[in-house]
């Protein structure tokens, strides 16, 4: 068991690092693939690991250990100090990284759900106006309008919801605040997710972090999908509007709308990394230009080598 | 983006992974000295069950020598072999390396070759011939390897004490297998 869990979070760093180095030798800037990439790294641990150990139990016979394997993580067992061997020291430390990585997106999530619960309750009549704006934009992105619903809080809200009905979930206190392109872009975002079943993905992505809670690689290979995930419909959004500023705009605002809210030092702290970092996706967006995605042989090429290499790989 | 550059990118990296982890793999044995493939047991016992060879009645028949922890190597291929480090004599400074493998050859990975200066065969036991080398190391002092085969094991005695000594301890060997 414990080796097994070792070896899962061996191939999730190995696939994760390889994937990141392609990304940026490769210099593949399309959402579309880098997330597929992100996927696929993730998909390594999670699936291929487990295949391997059905299908072929003489890897962890010592004749493969000793002959055949690229790496062994047995061969770390001959450094100790005191006693404690260097690759249980190396386990506990990766564990308890992803352990912790996994509550620190579990406890807000978890909190998002339950006040959401919360606001449901008190919804507010659809302006004429937003109504509109949603069938627009949805029809400039060639999907049908998803569902839509309005809270009466005076707290900025917008969020996708809903695995096989999209619903998108704004409030009264987000109308009032953005102007009316930058709403059109927050909503062509969201009707981006809700075209491309996002809501579904975020909920696989969360399940499989759960049953890989110990694991940091899909702790961080998820996010990074998540990422490409926004970046796609922040793409989309721009593209739907016509220009990324409102979309920019819009994203710099809700980010802002929270700053006023009195929160402990760490979660100061958090909430500048957050305003760091979608500080980084506006201008990332303003500055880039549509990229083309790599050509489908380099992910398929990437899944083979990588499949290789982690086969002859063991904990 | 160049799909040159993309297929050029997935190459060098997934190559570069293979060399990387097999450099990493290759970390303890370097900062031990244990070559790949060679295992380091923590008990003759288990020396005996990864390899198949009689052992623990090794350093019974050999009086004060005792194993020295963290000497004792196994090897699973091209033969089971194992070597032992025994450490005893007066002053218990005496240095004894044991060294049994099946068939007629141990791995140099477990037996690093001595360039002998003089080699003699000598009666270990009734009908029993040894082959002793003697070399020098590069520090100074003279190593003796005392070699023989019963017909299915190879036993080596390396030792840095006097000949005498080796002899004796051989002979206490090849009197315990009988």
């Amino acid at each position: 068991m414990a080796r097994g869990a070792a070896e899962t979070i061996l191939h999730g760093l190995v696939a994760a690092l390889a994937v990141m180095v392609i990304l940026g030798v490769g210099r593949i800037r399309a959402s579309e693939t880098r997330l597929a990439f992100w996927l696929l790294a993730m998909g390594c641990p999670v699936l291929f690991t487990p295949l391997c150990w059905l299908l072929f139990p003489a890897r962890a016979g010592e004749d493969f250990r000793d002959g055949w394997s690229l790496f062994s993580g047995n061969h770390f067992s001959l450094l100790t100090w005191h006693g404690v061997r260097a690759g249980s020291v190396c386990a506990f430390v990766l564990t308890l990284a992803g352990s912790l990585l996994y509550l620190r997106d579990l406890v807000p999530f978890v909190l998002d759900v339950v006040r959401g619960r919360a606001d449901k309750r008190d919804l507010a009549a659809i302006p004429e106006a937003l109504a509109g704006a949603v069938a627009m934009t949805a029809a400039a992105l060639a999907t049908t309008a998803p569902r839509l619903a309005v809270l009466s809080t005076r707290h900025p809200v917008l969020i996708c919801r809903g695995l096989r009905r999209p619903l998108i979930v704004t409030s009264a206190g987000l109308i009032e605040m953005l102007a009316p392109d930058e709403l059109a872009a927050a909503i062509a975002h969201e009707i981006s997710h809700a075209k491309r079943r996002d809501p579904l993905l975020g909920w696989g992505l969360m399940l499989v972090r759960g049953l890989f809670f110990f694991n940091p690689s899909v702790q961080l290979c998820a996010r990074a999908a998540v990422h490409e995930i926004e970046r796609r419909a922040d793409l989309a959004a721009a593209r739907a509007v016509g220009s990324p500023s409102p979309v920019a705009r819009s994203l710099r605002k809700l980010a802002g709308a929270g700053r006023d809210r009195p929160r402990p030092a760490h979660g100061r702290a958090w909430h500048g990394f957050r305003l760091a970092a979608i500080e980084e996706r506006c201008r990332a967006l303003e500055g880039e230009s549509e990229a083309e995605p790599a050509p489908g042989w380099t992910l398929a090429a990437t899944a083979i080598g990588l499949g290789v290499i982690l086969f002859f790989t063991v904990a | 983006m160049a799909p040159g550059r993309a297929g050029l990118a997935v190459l060098a990296v997934l190559g570069g992974t293979a060399l990387a982890l097999r450099a990493a793999d290759a970390i303890p044995g370097f900062l031990l000295s244990v070559p790949r493939g060679v295992h380091v047991c923590g008990s003759l016992a288990e020396a005996e069950s990864r390899t198949g060879l009689r052992l623990e009645a090794l350093p019974r028949g050999l009086g004060d020598y005792q194993p020295v922890a963290g000497t004792i190597r196994t090897m699973a291929k091209p033969a089971p072999a194992v070597a032992v480090t025994l450490r005893g004599g007066t002053g218990n400074e005496t240095e004894l390396t044991i060294f049994r493998g099946r068939g007629r050859e141990i791995s140099a990975l477990l037996r690093p070759p001595l360039s002998a200066f003089h080699e003699i065969e000598i009666p270990i036991g009734p009908g029993r011939m040894a082959s002793l080398k003697a070399a020098s190391t590069a520090n100074g002092p003279v190593l003796q390897d005392l070699q023989w085969f019963d017909g299915e094991v190879t036993t080596a005695l390396r030792f840095s004490g006097r000949t005498v000594e080796l002899l004796r301890l051989a002979r206490r060997i090849v009197g315990d297998a009988q």
